[in-house]
């Protein structure tokens, strides 16, 4: 309701006031400081399934975005241990810089604390946490709605779980405009049957960036979530040109960790404009026990069962859909023989691949051509291997 | 006889300083005897024996006796041995003529331009107000005797009635003095005075409030009555364009009270030309805003919420149109506005820092009048008169006649279905029943609608209703009571998106009924007492689907209802001539009524949803909580001579409704919430020391006050919360501690061509999470500056009259720039980037700066013209400064960038025309 409602003033003021009004740059010089505040992210899983921290440091506000935690200063080499009220203790490995890892099914009757000991040997610990365990996801549906396609979830929340939080991984099949059968061999400046195992024409690619999505089942009669948008993918979307899969994580949150993520919400949208709320503190659940750490840690850990559903979307549940893909514009089959003296030329170094035999009698005499871009679909950031859940 | 008395009038008029001494003359010696005769016939024998002609007013030499001896003496030493011991002063000039006068001597020197301006101005017009003030130069000079000699009577009461003298409606809160002791009084609401003085003769002043200075010559013999009309719109030659308060700044027993006249207001340089009450006191110093574009203002570092607006009586919850470009008061319906910063009479209360009130007109007595204008967003039109002998009436109504400005828009942006309209409309009828009662009626009603798109629409509205009855028991007693309704609401309705379709909406009413009462016991002592009663209503929010498609689950946050009383009294009491106080007290009984559900929390921990104890639910009316205790006001005057005095003042109080909001400024969808048994009601005292001098026979004013502040129980938002539609609003706020203190210094000149003010003042607001605050200590629990803290200001308001009908005005305002939050960190979390802020408030926007300049054309002034017509031109923030309103960051290509937004970017010029018939 209150982002309605500064989203109206908002505009509504912009309209009013642009006649008069005018914007220009700010630079704030006192901000351009480093601080370096420590990073913590991340939910443990008790259901067994594997658990992230990602540990990372601040930087600084005028910085150039590059829109990916490596981005970012990467706190690496520190060990983390999660111990329970009963004194079990479970520990993480870092499994790429600044990820650590857990998998491990984890009573949900006791309380659990996170210790962090970084590098430089400073410690921090979060408070002692009790699980909440997500009740099943309900239901994901989509609609095709005039301008692109929406994903929903429903759910039933509990006396415990009235707090959500949604997280998910896209995956898709995409093709390139032309299957070829044939592959240049720049070793013996040959041209030969491509194997079905090599196809480069069918790729999935994968979004891992957790965008995230919050509601409270307590607004509703119930507590009974219904149709609340997880994604929206307009018109046009290559994710949707042949099958697409979202895999959506439901986790249950406590009170304050939702206002933890509500906060950090309002904090990164509408900040500054003419009505909107000022921003927020970001409380943490971590401490230091370390005397000379005197800045604030940003990071609020939450514990318990996730709950996953899958969803497939095919292209023809949503017909018609027609993805635009600029990389493909101009892509046309060369309807010049390429002979085997140009092959160096035209497929070593000039970045076509043979797509068609062109035949004389029962011979084959040269390939017509296309633009790799046009017929390989993994120089789009795809892989050709079909991923481990994938059904078809 | 005549032209003497003109001439006498002149020296009044044209008089700046005093003269000690008359200017030397040589001409013919005087010889011979004068033995005990009376000064007319040594008037005559001068006059027969030399060429001297000798002008004076038998009044003024009835009491002299000369008895002298002259041996070839300039007359000027037989003048001024005849005079040694009185009043009486001398001029002679060239021509051998005399003029004798009270206290000053006549100066020609100026006089003489003024003979050459009247032979010039030979119009028509001149000689209307050559007429008029000849007239008023006759009741100036005059001597009013009154009453009989009574033998062995040495002081005398004198009573009477001012009125206007083009309206002849009762004049307020003018001052009757007189400058030999300073004894004076203060006009009541029906425009008497009562004032005892010692027997024999006197120069009354009767000092309007933002008008002119009459004066009346009067031998008191004994009780009498005198009434005098005075002029109100002032078009003359000494007229006063600056309000002020000149000897009653000095005098009254007030401090922290500023008054401005509809004429000043109407002089200012406003946005878009429309006359405007609150962004004209925010010229005052101690007055402060958070931008150009917020409904609120902040006066001594007080929140916005903490104004009581009362517009003739009726509490004004929103005060704006469009977001706070305009304040909703019609400016022809306004005749002044007081705004109380320290010293709020004991009759008022319910609000921390101030009380702003309006005082609407209750129409002209003598004949129906039409006010209007046309300014590039508004018309307005004010129909004024009386009804019969004893009723008087003023209706008037405003509102937007274009889309114009958002037509403009149109052509070059997506906001195709914008509209913005606002109206508002005002009435207020009196009535004199008899000589006891008067009975008087006022309604005013606000509306505000605008939508960005075709499919919602967002509105708010004030309606006010009161009557008032008004009891004159006797000379001494008299009561006012008063009953009436405010409502304020607003509300968004989205539609034709069939399944997301709803209303939404808040409201609040409160009835209220008054009763005040005010008895001169004694002429040292004026009590007033009485008691006010507020009734709120108060409805925090509902949304509703609207149609049967809609998913909307309908929400309604329970109704809110509370009973504030107030029993107050408090005595002006002068002690002595020079030492005056004011002390009063008010006690505050509130209960906050069912049917509501209260909730309990675990006594010293935050208020959660983990410590929720008990909920218990109320019925109708029935008590749930009671808060009380207390208020004081004090305040005391100290005149140290004629022309200066020290005033201090100590004031408390209380305020049981909050304005909920989580913006900087505050926004029209902000609401209102009652003290509960979870929120305290808000506390603040005051002390406060002034000193104030007028220089210059009032022609200059100087004021000093200092201040400072200390609140508790203030709501600030915890991180996160959110307020509309939240049932458990406690659970959303930090209890906090303010503390405000400052300085003002004002120098103003209230009369001749060049008038108006300057001032600076220093003011700091600041905020504190309450130590028993366990929930969240906002900035470590440390002092930490208010939005609105903007520490050094100053404002420069000057009117220069180059002629009667044409005037410029220029308004210049610095100020520190506010303090804001901003982004000092960044840091990946849920997959994106996210910002991490400073501590609340830690930096600061630009300093703000603006200088505005009008030209105000008034038609000409001819009495009985059918319309009188009246043009303003300017130009608003003339210097084009892009004074940043706030400040906020974006990602442009990834990387962070950040922008300052300014409203009034550029010079905006505007133009209006009002007219009068």
């Amino acid at each position: 309701m209150k982002t309605l409602k500064q989203a109206y003033y908002f505009y509504l003021f912009a309209m009013i006031l642009s006649v008069v009004s005018c914007r220009d740059p700010f630079y704030p010089e006192e901000t351009n400081l480093n601080l370096n505040y420590l990073v913590i992210e991340g939910h443990i899983d008790t259901g067994g399934e594997e658990s992230i921290i990602k540990l990372s440091r601040t930087g600084s506000v005028f910085n150039e975005s590059t829109g990916s935690f490596e981005g970012f200063i990467l706190e690496t080499g520190a060990r983390l241990n999660l111990i329970s009220e009963q004194g079990s203790s479970w520990s993480f490995s870092e499994n790429s810089p600044g990820n650590y890892s857990l998998q491990a099914e984890l009573p949900s009757n006791t309380a659990y604390s996170l210790n962090i000991i970084l590098r430089n040997n400073q410690s921090y610990f979060s408070e002692f946490i009790r699980p909440i365990d997500s009740p099943p996801i309900g239901s994901l549906t989509f609609e095709r709605k005039e301008d692109g396609v929406s994903i929903y979830v429903n759910t039933q929340g509990t006396e415990d779980a009235q707090y959500f939080l949604w997280q998910y991984e896209e995956d898709w099949i995409y093709r390139s405009p032309f299957n070829t059968f044939y592959k240049y061999i720049p070793e013996n400046n040959e041209v030969e049957f491509r194997t079905l195992e090599n196809q480069i024409y069918l790729c999935w690619n994968q979004n891992r960036i957790p965008s995230i999505v919050l509601e409270n089942a307590g607004r509703f009669a119930g507590r009974r979530i219904e149709r609340q948008e997880i994604l929206f993918i307009p018109e046009g979307s290559e994710k949707l040109s042949q099958r697409y899969s979202i895999l959506v994580k439901q986790m249950a949150l406590e009170p304050k960790a939702f206002t933890f993520w509500e906060t950090m919400r309002k904090n990164s949208q509408d900040i500054g404009g003419i009505f909107s709320p000022l921003p927020s503190f970001i409380e943490s659940n971590f401490n230091s026990s370390s005397e000379e750490v005197v800045s604030p840690t940003i990071g609020y850990l939450s514990i318990g069962k996730v709950s996953f559903d899958r969803l497939y979307i095919d292209l023809q549940e949503i017909r018609p859909w027609r993805p635009i893909i600029e990389d493909y514009l101009g892509c046309r089959v060369s309807n010049d023989t390429i002979t085997s003296d140009d092959f160096e030329i035209r497929f070593g170094i000039g970045g076509s691949m043979p797509v068609e035999a062109v035949y004389s009698d029962m011979d084959i005499i040269g390939y017509f051509g296309a633009a790799a871009r046009c017929v390989d679909c993994t120089l789009r950031g795809g892989t050709t291997t079909k991923p481990e859940f994938w059904t078809d | 006889m005549n032209s003497v008395r003109v001439l006498i009038f002149l020296s009044f008029l044209i008089l700046c300083s005093h003269f000690s001494m008359a200017q030397t003359e040589q001409g013919p010696l005087i010889s011979g005897l004068f033995p005990g005769i009376s000064f007319e016939a040594f008037a005559k024998r001068i006059e027969k024996e030399h060429q001297y002609q000798i002008y004076f007013l038998q009044e003024d030499i009835s009491e002299i006796r000369v008895n002298i001896s002259a041996r070839e003496n300039t007359l000027g030493q037989v003048l001024q041995s005849i005079f040694e011991g009185t009043d009486l002063k001398y001029f002679i000039d060239e021509r051998n003529r005399v003029f004798i006068s009270k206290e000053s001597p006549l100066n020609i020197g100026l006089a003489k331009d003024f003979f050459d301006y009247l032979k010039k101005n030979e119009s028509q017009e001149a000689e209307t107000i050559r007429l008029s003030d000849t007239e008023r130069a006759f009741s100036r000079n005059k001597l009013y005797v009154i009453g009989e000699r009574i033998p062995g009577q040495q002081k005398a009461r004198l009573r009477g009635k001012i009125t206007g003298l083009e309206t002849g409606n009762p004049v307020f809160g003018a001052i009757v003095y007189e400058k030999t002791d300073y004894l004076k009084s203060i006009s009541n609401e029906v425009g008497e005075y009562d004032i005892e003085l010692p027997v024999g003769r006197h120069t009354l002043f009767i000092q309007n409030l933002g008008g002119f200075v009459e004066q009346r010559q009067i031998s008191l013999q004994s009780d009498g009555i005198l009434d005098i009309a005075i002029e109100e719109n002032i078009i003359s030659l000494s007229e006063v364009v600056i309000s002020s308060e000149k000897i009653s700044n000095i005098a009254r027993p007030e401090m922290g009270v500023q008054k401005l006249d509809m004429k000043t207001m109407k002089r200012m340089p406003m946005v878009l030309g429309e006359v405007d009450v609150i962004r004209s006191i925010l010229t005052l110093p101690g007055v402060q805003t958070v931008g150009e574009a917020s409904v609120g203002f902040n006066v001594r570092g007080g929140a916005a919420d903490q104004n009581l607006i009362l517009y003739n009586h009726s509490t004004i919850y929103n005060p704006s149109h469009l977001f706070g470009l305009f304040s909703a008061f019609n400016p022809d319906g306004v005749e002044s506005v007081d705004l109380y910063k320290a010293g709020i009479p004991v009759k008022y209360g319910g609000r921390l820092s101030s009380v702003l009130n309006v005082n609407g007109s209750y129409g002209n007595t003598e004949k129906i009048k039409v006010h209007g204008g046309i300014g590039l967003l508004t018309g307005k039109i004010t129909v004024e008169g009386p009804f019969d002998e004893k009723t008087t009436f003023l209706i008037g109504g405003r509102s937007t006649y274009s889309d114009w400005l958002l037509d403009l828009l149109e052509e070059n942006t997506d906001f195709k279905n914008g509209r913005a309209a606002f109206k508002d409309f005002n009435a207020s009828v009196s009535h004199r029943l008899n000589d006891k009662n008067m009975i008087k009626l006022n309604a005013y009603f606000s509306d505000d609608s605008f939508q960005f798109d075709r499919d919602t629409v967002f509105g708010y509205q004030n309606k006010n209703f009161n009557l008032i009855w008004t009891h004159y028991f006797n000379e001494k007693l008299e009561m006012d009571l008063i009953g009436g309704i405010d409502h304020y609401n607003f509300s968004i309705s989205r539609r034709n998106n069939i399944n997301q379709d709803f209303d939404l909406g808040f409201d609040l009413r409160q009835d209220f009924f008054k009763a005040n009462f005010r008895y001169e016991i004694h002429r040292q002592h004026k009590l007033d007492f009485g008691i006010n009663n507020i009734k709120y209503n108060l409805n925090p929010g509902y949304i509703s689907p609207f149609g049967q498609e809609s998913l909307i689950s309908e929400e309604r946050v329970n109704t809110e209802s509370a009973l504030e009383t107030a029993l107050y009294l408090g005595d002006e009491f002068e002690v002595s001539d020079r030492f005056s106080v004011n002390v009063g007290a008010r006690y505050l009984i509130y209960q906050y009524l069912g049917a509501n559900t209260a909730r309990y929390y675990l006594p010293g921990e935050s208020l959660s949803p983990a410590t929720l104890v008990e909920e218990r639910t109320f019925g109708r009316n029935e008590n749930i909580h009671t808060h009380h205790g207390p208020e004081f006001r004090i305040s005391g005057r100290w005149m140290i001579g004629n022309l200066s005095s020290i005033k201090a003042g100590y004031n408390t109080g209380r305020q049981f409704i909050h304005l909920l909001t989580n913006n900087a400024a505050i926004a029209p969808t902000d609401i209102w919430k009652l003290s509960d048994n979870n929120i305290a009601p808000q506390w603040a005292d005051q002390l406060s020391l002034g000193y104030y001098q007028n220089l210059k026979i009032d022609k200059y004013e100087f004021s000093v006050e200092l201040y400072h502040r200390n609140m508790s129980n203030l709501l600030d938002f915890r991180s996160g919360g959110t307020f509309l539609l939240n049932p458990q609003i406690e659970q959303d706020v930090l209890r906090t501690d303010g503390r405000s203190y400052g300085a003002e210094v004002m120098f103003r000149k209230n009369v001749g061509r060049l008038n108006g003010w300057i001032s600076y003042f220093y003011s700091r607001s600041l905020l504190r999470t309450s130590s028993l605050e366990t929930a969240e200590q906002v900035n470590g629990g440390n002092w930490y500056p208010n939005n609105f803290d903007q520490p050094h200001n100053a404002v420069v308001i000057g009117n220069y009259s180059w002629t009667k009908r044409l005037s410029t005005s220029l308004n210049a305002t610095y100020s520190t720039g506010r303090p804001i939050t901003l982004p000092v960190a960044k840091f990946m979390y849920g997959g994106s980037e996210r910002i991490y802020f400073s501590d609340r408030n830690a930096y600061r926007i630009p300093d703000y700066m603006r200088v505005d300049m009008s030209v105000n054309i008034e038609g000409n002034h001819k009495i009985r013209k059918l319309a009188h017509s009246s043009w303003s031109l300017g130009v608003y923030n003339l210097l084009g400064r892009r004074n940043p309103y706030s400040v906020y960051f974006t990602p442009v290509n990834g990387v962070l960038q950040g922008y300052q937004l300014s409203i009034f970017a550029r010079p905006i010029p505007f133009i209006s025309y009002n007219f009068r018939i």
